[in-house]
Order: C-alpha cells, then structure tokens, then sequence
C-alpha cells in the first residue's frame, strides 16, 4: 500500500469552525480513482489564539456513499509519504470555513474525535480493519466535519490516506 | 477479516452532546450495544471521546467507565443508523445501540462487570483503543448482555461527545 498525506494549512493558515453554534462544517473530503481508499489518521489540532475560555471541537468522520463531494473549496493534492511512490490516484479538497457547494449524498458517520480549542487531538486506526473505507472507481467519498458548541474556532487538520 | 462497525453519539439528531449527570460524582448509564441477530463473536475495540463544554473558564475532568451487564440487557435511548467502515462488510449481524443524547437508556440487570475506562478533560480529548486483539471486550451473540458506556465527573452536567469501534469477529 502506499501513504498520502493531506494538510489543510495548504489551503489556509486556519480552518475554522461554523459562524453558528453546533453547526457542522464539511472541510475536507477524499474520493477515490482507481484504488480503494482508507482513512488512517487524522492529526489535529484548535489554534485559539489568547483564548480565556477553553471549549472543544468534534472532529466528525462520515462518507458519502451515494454520490460524492463536490465543488467549492480547494483542491489539496496528496503527498505521497515515500518519495518512490507513485502519485495517488484519489483526489482531495479542503475548505476552510465554507464547507462545499456541492455535498455528497448517502452519508454515513463512521468515526471522529475530539480537541481543545487550544490543544491537540487526533485519531489513528489501530489497525488496517479499522480504516474508514471507499472502494476504487466508486462515486463516494470521505469527508471530514467540525461542530463545537462555541462557535468560530480555529483549527488544523492533517489526514493521511492509503490506496 | 473481521468487520469494524462505529457507533458515535454525533449521528443521533439534535442534541448532539450527552450530558454526565446533574449530580458531581455520580455516575449515569450514558450508551449501550447489544447483539440482536447474528452468530459471531463480537466485541468493543476502541472508544474515542472528548469534553466539548463551550466557553468554560475552570477546568474539570470527565471519567469514562465500560461496564458489561451480564443478566439483561440495557434498552431504550435511540437507536441510530451506524454503519461498517468498508462498504463491503458483511451486513448479516445486527445490533442494537442506545445513547441518551435523545431519550433515557434503561441500564440492564446482572452485575455490571466493571471492565475497562479512560478519562478526558472537560473540553479536550481523551479514549482507549485495545493494544491488542486479547485486549478487544468482548461479548458472545448472546442478546441478553450489554456493553454500556458509563460517565461520572464531580462536576455537575459536563458535555462530550464520543465515537466507538465495535469489532466483529
């Protein structure tokens, strides 16, 4: 298998929650090419800046199993971790307030997380069974969402990937 | 290969957060799982959760208990659509699954066994993930027991939010 990795301060400096209090916000999304595709970490983190108050953010993993993610945003291009890698053959996009014009549909919720609003949180499948899963060639894709009871907080969010 | 199938509170409809209880120090029975049709073997392999109490301005922690019913089983609470993580996992087993962010679980009876916990900070992460295989808590298809997810903090109605893998053998 080979390992990608998507970052969203490839887009922008900070990803940040919705304007609107447990409001979620799809930010970024993968959808496979030819390869089967599995999430296998998410690595996160709230950036509040000089906060005086501490709140969390849910960090929500869902799939897009009838069509996929769409439009909006911009487009992250996976990097493989190993430099002898091939490019991957799935594509991704990030958004970092607006979420996407374009939502999949067919969503199901199958993981997540959790941070501080000025701490880091994350996940790592414990093992290859564990991994969030599109199979290859298919219409779906995985989306990342973020919902806080505190509304416009900042974020980073690094993904990685197996084809 | 086994099939890995995620129950997370967020999937249930508004209200997205549980509570812990309106009384420090005491403990609700916040979520349960339980076979219902089906022949394997199956059991918990990770819980991931997190405070997500908005805008505090003192910290507190949330303590997180697994406990297994072993006579009845819990019931009641919502029973949302979760689902595999591979589309292609085999759909034969069917389990019930209970939280009381929409509507009240009513605990089991037998015990419980008190077989595993974590703890997390009242706006930050925390969970478990079994190291191992052996580690994974593990029930028969038996339809009367239930693995139940228990909160307590001695600070009054915290908020969190979690995520369980349930692993089928």
């Amino acid at each position: 298998m080979f390992l990608y990795s998507e970052n969203s301060a490839v887009v922008a400096t900070n990803f940040t929650t919705s304007g609107t209090a447990n409001t979620e916000v799809d930010h970024l999304f993968i959808k496979p090419g030819v390869r089967t595709i599995g999430l296998q970490a998410m690595y996160l983190g709230g950036k509040g800046a000089g906060l005086t108050a501490i709140s969390g953010i849910a960090y929500r993993i869902k799939a897009a199993r009838t069509t996929a993610t769409t439009g909006g945003g911009s487009v992250i291009t996976p990097t493989p971790k190993d430099p002898g890698a091939q490019a991957a053959k799935a594509t991704c996009s990030g958004s970092a307030s607006a979420g996407f014009t374009t939502p999949g549909t067919g969503f199901v919720y199958i993981g997540g997380c959790v941070s501080g609003a000025a701490g880091p949180g994350g996940w790592v499948a414990a093992n290859g069974d564990s991994m969030p899963v599109c199979e290859g060639g298919a219409n779906q894709s995985l989306d990342v969402f973020s919902a806080s009871g505190t509304l416009s907080l900042n974020f980073e969010l690094n993904v990685e990937h197996t084809e | 290969m086994p099939f890995i199938t995620n129950f997370s509170s967020g999937n249930v409809s508004f209200p997205l957060d549980i509570v812990t209880s309106a009384t420090p120090n005491t403990e609700t029975d916040d979520a349960y799982i339980k076979y219902t049709a089906g022949a394997r073997t199956w059991g918990l392999s990770a819980v991931y959760v997190g405070g997500k109490n908005p805008g505090l301005t003192v910290i507190s922690g949330i303590a997180y208990r697994i406990k297994k019913w072993t006579t009845t089983a819990s019931s009641g609470g919502v029973n949302p659509n979760v689902a595999n993580k591979d589309p292609g996992s085999n759909t034969s087993m069917s389990f019930t699954f209970g939280s009381t962010n929409a509507g009240a679980v009513t605990s089991g009876t037998g015990g419980p066994t008190f077989i595993g916990g974590f703890v997390s900070g009242a706006t930050g992460p925390g969970g478990w993930t079994g190291p191992n295989a052996d580690s994974y808590i593990e029930l028969t298809s038996a339809a009367t027991s239930s693995i139940d997810l228990f909160s307590s903090s001695a600070t009054a109605s915290m908020k969190y939010e979690f995520f369980m893998d349930l692993i089928v053998l």
